[in-house]
């Protein structure tokens, strides 16, 4: 508990001294869940190009919608309990291509059932795939509500790295504020989120598109994404426009509990698309773990477990609620932080921009030194959670980026 | 950073009730011990032909596994007698065979000592409350020892010596599922990545099931030992600097896919599935199309089994789960690896990696 308090304490003043300069666009961030509502989909897997906060670009197959832009991660297919989900994948690719979903049961394809594919006595796919220029029809009943990995399983070790993943969401039939079966799995609709995790290796990439041989023995990460994105670019709003085709932001934007404003907690939904162990870690607040790979931790038994630190194993999801709740409701008359704190000048961590407002108080902003540039707009503390693996806390190499996001948490009454 | 598991259905290791144990020393045997069971190569290669063949569409896959029987353990050359076990092992050196035509050579144990040496070692099979009395014949170059973790055996540092055998004594306290090594000798860790392991599994005295509970209760099991070879590692084993040991075939029960055993079960069964990582990296081992409940795991019932579709094996570690195979299973239920390693060396034909490694398919019977 001492760790917790004092991580508290000198929570915004962390976030300044160790966070990079945002991107100059970085704006009033708008967070949370983006989907795309079925329960048909029509998807088509293309090549396309991610950008990187480094200024690179690599080269990225996914799934899209189809017709609309390129975009990494594939769409956030959002479904209800009971739907008879249709998805249509149009290949574009110049080999076979199918989306496989691991966790679901009683998936036809072309109406025949979902199986393993085997050529002259070789095993050529885990499911049906459409072929180039091809398509297939993928049909599920969405049986069982929680949140599903989605990725091709056809040349899984080349097409998965290469970007074909995405996230799928059932939710409990009349119960959008609800993970799972019961209350015991409610929360904040207005508060919901994926972390979506994978790596880039852009040697592997760079050798598909020009067509070079390439060793997947040899994987080399480079970039740790979180739905398509590396930090900072991960805290950009949903749609950003100078991020044209990863639009999934994974900024945690969170208030106080509270038991008559804000009772429910916030839900994250963890998915590992990648082909590492992620010990994810958020700051400020530990997560409950109320599902794993679309099975309750909650209805009936409860075994949830809290913690700091989730190790999201590839082909995993977590479902995690999280509460911030003022423990020691600091204020700056009646209760004020008992350590002298750090000079501001040394709060300001490079390029002259800050997340922090000026005060180590929840919804108090002060004087900054000047020239110095905030983001903060009322207030608020922001709050590192990435992946503890630290390397992966980087963009080709060069800290701080990759697998990192924020966490924001705004005032009781709200950031107006 | 990966201390804090902090989940509480990770399973502290808690200190039980110990009994005694011994390390006896022994003279090398004249001669072999007549074989006791002489195990036949372990990975039940044989078996891979009967991988179906089907193509896309067809019910062939279904009909070949049809024939199939359940899924059981391997055979184990421990024998009983008066409550005590006695398991006889051959350190020795071999080769394995690989997809793509590839050779290496190994260090394993062999169940006899004119039995080539299998990977992974012979299954060391017992009941809880039984002495166990295994004997290691080290035909290597070098000195081994053996090392049950989970056991009450102190560390044996000083092994038996090139052409010696050394015996360890043990009670089976308790029912689970663990891991036998080379012990730590000074060229242990190098014995077990050229896969001097196996699995050890005590049964439960009463009650059945892996752990004599009705959670823990199956119709069929298997083990699923995982390990890694690094070709480049195995040419040069007590010289090949460990820093770039990086394994390039991934085995489930000494094979890589394609020529990984099926395990075969029928619909409404519950499979047991007795994972030991014996390898030198963590695996996350997932189903496609079913799930598996935790029971177990590092041979410690699960307080609370809970269900997932993939559950990461640490290296070193164990974990029991079972698998409810639904009525209207599919014929077959890929079991993988979920960090991708379900290649062989990363080969490619026409642009495509090939299929292969940690892969192999639960096998349903209607
Ligand atoms: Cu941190
Ligand atoms: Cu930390």
């Amino acid at each position: 508990m001492l760790v917790r308090k004092a991580l508290r304490a000198v929570t915004a003043a962390a976030a300044l001294v160790l966070l990079p300069a945002p991107q100059a666009h970085a704006a009033p961030p708008e967070s949370g869940v983006s989907c795309t509502t079925g329960p048909s989909f029509d998807l088509a897997a293309a090549d396309g190009a991610a950008g990187f906060p480094d200024g690179n670009t690599v080269h990225m197959w996914s799934y899209t919608v189809d017709g609309n832009a390129f975009q990494l991660p594939g769409p956030v297919l959002c479904v209800t309990e009971g739907d008879v989900v249709t998805v249509t994948l149009r290949n574009t690719l110049p080999e076979p291509v199918s989306l496989f979903v691991p966790g679901m049961t009683g998936v036809t394809a072309d109406g025949s059932p979902a199986q393993p594919q085997f050529t002259g006595g070789t095993l050529t796919s885990l499911v049906q795939a459409a072929p180039p220029g091809g398509t297939v029809t993928y049909r599920f009943t969405a049986s069982a509500p929680g949140t599903y990995l989605y990725a091709s399983g056809t040349d899984p070790a080349k097409q998965v790295q290469m970007g074909l993943y995405g996230a799928l969401i059932v939710r409990p039939a009349g119960h959008p504020d609800r993970a799972y079966g019961t209350d015991a799995s409610r929360f904040n609709p207005a508060a919901e989120y994926i972390s979506l995790l994978s790596e880039v290796d852009p040697d592997l990439h760079a050798a598909v598109e020009n067509g070079r041989p390439y060793d997947v023995t040899k994987l080399h990460p480079r970039y740790w994404l979180i739905n398509g994105r590396s930090f900072p670019d991960t805290i950009a709003p949903n749609g950003a426009g100078w991020l044209p085709s990863q639009p999934y932001g994974s900024l945690i934007h969170i208030r106080p509990k509270d038991p008559v404003t804000n009772p429910h907690p916030a839900l994250v939904r963890y998915l590992n698309a990648g082909d590492r162990i992620h010990p994810f870690h958020p700051h400020g607040n530990h997560g409950r773990v109320i599902g794993r790979d679309a099975h309750t931790l909650v209805d009936g038994a409860d075994l949830s477990a809290e913690n700091f630190l989730a190790d999201i194993g590839p082909g995993q999801t977590w479902d995690v609620t999280y509460d911030w709740t003022d423990v020691e409701k600091w204020r700056p008359g009646t209760n004020p932080i008992p350590v002298p704190l750090p000079q501001q000048q040394n709060l300001v961590y490079k390029d002259d921009a800050t997340w922090y407002g000026g005060s180590p108080y929840l919804g108090v902003t002060d004087g900054l030194p000047v020239g110095v540039t905030s983001y903060n707009e009322c207030g608020e503390y922001y709050q590192m959670w990435h992946s503890h693996a630290l390397n992966e806390a980087a963009n080709y190499e060069a800290g701080f980026g990759g697998m990192m996001t924020l966490e924001r948490v705004d005032p009781p009454g709200g950031c107006s | 950073m990966r201390a804090p598991h902090a989940s509480a259905r990770r399973f502290a290791l808690a200190c039980g009730a110990l009994t005694t144990a011994t390390v006896l020393l022994t003279q090398p045997p004249a001669t072999a011990q007549p074989s006791l069971t002489t195990r036949s190569s372990a990975t039940a290669k044989s078996a891979v032909t009967a991988l179906p063949a089907a193509t896309a569409g067809s019910g062939a896959a279904a009909e070949r596994t049809r024939a199939s029987t359940a899924a059981a353990l391997p055979s184990s050359p421990c024998t009983p007698n008066a409550g005590v076990r006695a398991c006889e092992l051959w350190a020795k050196t071999g080769t394995l065979a690989l997809p793509g035509g590839v050779t290496v050579p190994i260090w394993g144990y062999a169940a006899a000592a004119g039995d080539p040496p299998s990977l992974p070692g012979p299954l060391l099979l017992a009941t809880a409350g039984e002495t166990v009395r295994v004997t290691v014949h080290n035909m290597l170059g070098e000195a081994t020892s053996l090392g049950l973790p989970e056991q009450d055996v102190p560390p044996d540092t000083t092994g038996a010596a090139p052409g010696a055998s050394r015996t360890y004594e043990f009670t089976a306290t308790r029912p689970g599922t663990f891991r036998y090594e080379a012990g730590l000798t000074g060229g242990g860790p190098r014995q077990v990545a050229m896969g001097l392991a196996g699995a050890l599994v005590v049964r439960p005295a009463s009650g059945g099931g892996a752990y004599g509970t009705p959670t823990t209760a199956f119709d069929d099991e298997a083990l699923v030992v995982l390990q890694g070879i690094d070709p480049a590692f195995n040419a040069a084993p007590s010289t090949y600097p460990m820093s770039r040991y990086r394994p390039r075939y991934w085995l489930i029960n000494g094979a890589a896919y394609p020529d990984t055993a099926p395990i075969p079960t029928a619909q409404g069964h519950r499979l047991l599935l007795r994972y030991v990582n014996a390898g030198l990296e963590d695996h996350p081992m997932s189903l496609a199309g079913a799930y598996q409940s935790v029971v177990g795991a590092d041979g410690r019932e699960a307080g609370h089994p809970y269900t997932v579709l993939s559950e990461t094996v640490i290296a070193g570690g164990t974990m029991d789960a079972v698998v409810a195979v639904p009525p209207g299973a599919p014929p077959l239920i890929p079991l993988f690896e979920a960090a991708r390693h379900i290649d062989n060396a990363g080969h490619v034909t026409a642009g495509t990696v090939d299929l292969g490694g940690m892969l192999t398919f639960i096998a349903v019977t209607p």
